[in-house]
């Protein structure tokens, strides 16, 4: 008799738990965005997409639901979580949602959340996250599903008319320019071989087990405090001993033990400080870190207490924002403005900012944070989708997201 | 009068035992196809038939692959009582060496040899350590999982990912439908190899005597080690194709392949109302039924929209409630082994 109670119950959960699932009328047969509206801005048949006028920023428009699945490493990640956070604002405004994956680790995870993707009526895919390169765009596009993201894969897959388009830090006038993760590297190491420090050392991430992303920041980090030594600095680092390889774990915590208990007074990591801030307070010592974070209350007591003295930092509606607008616009009829004049994929130049003083940190976070508002409206994004703007022009959407920190400052 | 009514009450209670134990093993047989049934018609309905959809069903014939190969070959090594915790590590290794052994040479064919050699090795290597050394099973395969992991890492060097367009000469691109038919034909065909190897040859029985206990199988004149390496043998089959597969559809090989595979075999043989005990009620239908069940469940979980937290969520209930109705038919009264 209890085993019956017991499974009723179960019984009863799972159903009261599919029943809280959001009603929407656009759940069926996975429709084919592929081929409702190509990459021209046409419907299918050929017919132009009829240009819309005064349209309510209410979550009305587009008619249908615009579904976008997003391939996540760690749906907890607070960088991560800001950029949802953003695109939750945009759908009290349009009428679009995001289906977010769990955390993704294999290559046969990401095929089954963009297969789960296309049954589930997804427009577009923004890979957030990528572990299957350009084969998983492939397999993206081949289901017909726009996809967006990943810098890295963008030469294999920029001529694919699903493939709408990824971000770029790089300087655009530079053929030889360097990548985000490095100019980020490079930004810090600068600023903290600069910042009249004795000794530092260096958290490398995922350098040591080769990921490419970290390896660039590493590289931006030691060509960064080479430039501010070369300048002057007297500031000590040798690779050969100040670098705290991987990330937290046994021989992490063991070396950063014998850094705090050394002679250095600070530290630059490729990855999030969060791990550092309890045994500096421990160790008593005037310890400054250097790192690649977000704004948020994790990191302010420690900006406000001189610790964290730069922080680089993705403002998720300047870096991502230009998901939105490029998926949106596709899934509308709208895919024209998602090419560049070569016919490629837009590669959207965008800034990271580095906030180097308590007073910028502040000023956004009081933004961010205490106001909740963002540094891009949903007002701002409506002028750069077509379907609400007939003049928006491809010039519009490059120029919204490529937003430096003294514009954002100065708005 | 009195010995009458107290024999009409015994006979009663032995009806009343006999039915109940009847229909409770009943019950048990029927739940994991009753569960898969389930599943598959509240979210039929729930995703209004979005579940169901061509292009759905293609996506889920491919996904279900990895886990229905490796859980079928499996049963062979469950059933016979040893617990391998090292699927998933096993699955990876051959996938990274079949992976570089591909980009060496541009051949599926010789890539296929690579991924089979290794699964049969470590399958060599499993059936030895089961067969001699005189440990729990599952403690080695903790072990060797963690050796697998470490191997693929050391093998990779600085590379994160393996990527079969980087090969020699160019391998062949398989699109979504024909990824779907291969992933069909070979799953069914293993799974018809390994029903009459099972049912139809002396080696299912054997399994099953030695998972039930292996001193009495013993002393029935079962050759516990020669049975032993036949078991691996079989799951060293469904590693290695899938392993294979999984090349052909992502045709990229990294240190997390088939993270999730182990844990994902354990909850597919359960769900497919097999104890990983093994012994008598082993079946290999229990490996493609469950591995359906776990595959339709995420389907339509991740086509209802739900946040990752709802998904968990309704994941765990639904394998209670389908692991509490199998589990109604296992004797709770075993002799001690």
């Amino acid at each position: 008799m209890k085993k019956v109670i017991a499974l009723l119950l179960a019984l009863v959960m799972v159903f009261a738990l599919c029943a809280c699932t959001p009603k929407d009328p656009n759940v069926g047969p996975a429709s084919n965005p592929g081929t409702e509206t190509t990459p021209g801005g046409e419907q299918p048949g050929g017919e132009e997409n009829p240009p819309a006028a005064n349209v309510p920023l209410d979550g009305s428009w587009p008619e249908e639901t615009v579904k976008i699945g997003v391939e996540a490493f760690d749906t907890t990640d607070e960088s991560f979580m800001g950029v949802m956070e953003y695109f939750d604002y945009l759908g009290d405004y349009f009428n679009v949602e995001f289906i977010v994956s769990e955390a993704l680790n294999a290559p046969e995870d990401e095929f089954a959340f963009i297969d789960n993707c296309a049954a589930a009526g997804c427009k577009g895919i923004f890979g957030y996250y990528n572990i299957a390169g350009a084969e998983a765009i492939k397999h993206c596009t081949s289901q017909g599903m726009y996809y967006w993201g990943n810098e890295q894969y963008y030469p294999d897959v920029a001529d694919d008319p699903l493939y709408v388009g990824t971000y770029t830090f790089k300087d655009m006038s530079d053929e030889n320019g360097k990548n985000g993760d490095y100019m980020a590297g490079y930004e810090l190491g600068y600023a903290m071989a600069s910042a009249g420090l004795k000794h530092i050392a260096m958290c490398n991430g995922g350098a040591v087990i080769g990921v490419q992303m970290f390896l660039d920041r590493q590289a931006g980090v030691l060509d960064g405090i080479a430039a501010a030594q070369a300048e002057g600095s007297e500031t000590r680092f040798d690779p050969a001993t100040d670098i705290v390889e991987g990330f937290p774990g046994d021989s992490y915590f063991a070396k950063q033990a014998e850094i705090l208990a050394g002679d250095y007074d600070g530290m630059v990591t490729t990855f999030d400080a969060f791990t550092w801030f309890q045994p500096i307070i421990d160790s008593g010592k005037d310890f400054k870190v250097g790192a690649i974070g977000t704004v948020s209350d994790s990191y302010k007591a420690f900006v406000d207490n001189g610790t964290v003295i730069s922080l680089v930092y993705d403002c998720g509606e300047v870096v991502f924002g230009s998901v939105f607008a490029d998926l949106v616009n596709a899934a509308t009829g709208h895919a024209d403005l998602t090419r560049g004049a070569d016919g490629k994929a837009l590669l959207n130049h965008t800034q990271r900012w580095v906030l180097s003083s308590a007073e910028d940190f502040n000023a956004v976070y009081e933004k961010h944070i205490t106001d909740g508002e963002y540094y891009i409206t949903a007002e701002e994004m409506a002028q750069v989708l077509g379907g609400v703007n007939p003049d928006a022009t491809v010039d519009d959407v490059m120029a919204l997201f490529d937003m430096s920190l003294e514009d954002a400052l100065s708005k | 009068m009195e010995k009458d009514l107290n024999a009409k009450l015994e006979e009663a209670g032995r009806k009343k035992t006999a039915s109940t134990k009847i229909d409770a093993r009943l019950v048990g047989n029927i739940a994991p196809y009753a569960g898969l049934v389930l599943v598959v018609v509240v979210f039929a309905i729930l995703t209004k038939g979005a579940l169901l959809s061509v292009s759905n069903l293609q996506g889920m014939s491919s996904t279900v692959i990895l886990t229905a190969m490796c859980a079928i070959g499996a049963v062979f090594v469950f059933g016979a009582g040893y617990f391998d915790m090292s699927i998933g590590g096993a699955v990876c290794l051959a996938a990274v060496l079949g992976a570089q052994a591909m980009i060496a040479t541009g051949s599926f064919f010789v890539g296929f040899l690579a991924v089979l050699a290794v699964s049969i090795v470590l399958a060599l290597l499993k059936s030895i350590l089961a067969a001699y050394v005189n440990v729990p099973f599952f403690i080695f395969t903790i072990i060797l999982s963690s050796i697998f992991s470490a191997l693929v890492l050391v093998l990779m060097g600085n590379e994160t990912t393996i990527y079969l367009r980087n090969a020699v000469k160019p391998l062949r691109e398989f699109n979504f439908t024909e990824m779907s038919i291969i992933s069909v034909v070979v799953l069914a065909a293993f799974f018809i190899f390994c029903v009459v190897v099972f049912k139809f040859t002396p080696l299912g029985l054997k399994a099953k005597n030695m998972g039930g206990n292996i001193i009495s199988a013993k002393q029935s004149g079962i050759d516990t080690v020669k049975t032993t390496v036949k078991v691996f043998i079989m799951s060293a089959l469904g590693v290695a194709l899938a392993a294979f597969l999984l090349l052909l559809r992502t045709r990229t090989a990294s240190a997390s392949t088939a993270g999730t595979v182990g844990t994902d075999v354990m909850v597919a043989l359960v769900l497919g109302g097999m104890p990983l005990s093994g012994g008598p009620r082993t079946k290999i239908s229990a490996g493609l039924v469950g591995a359906v069940t776990i595959t339709v469940l995420n389907s339509g979980l991740a086509i209802l929209g739900l946040t990752t937290g709802q998904i968990q969520i309704a994941r765990g209930l639904v394998f209670i409630v389908v692991v509490l109705v199998s589990s109604l038919s296992y004797r709770s009264k075993l002799l001690p082994r």
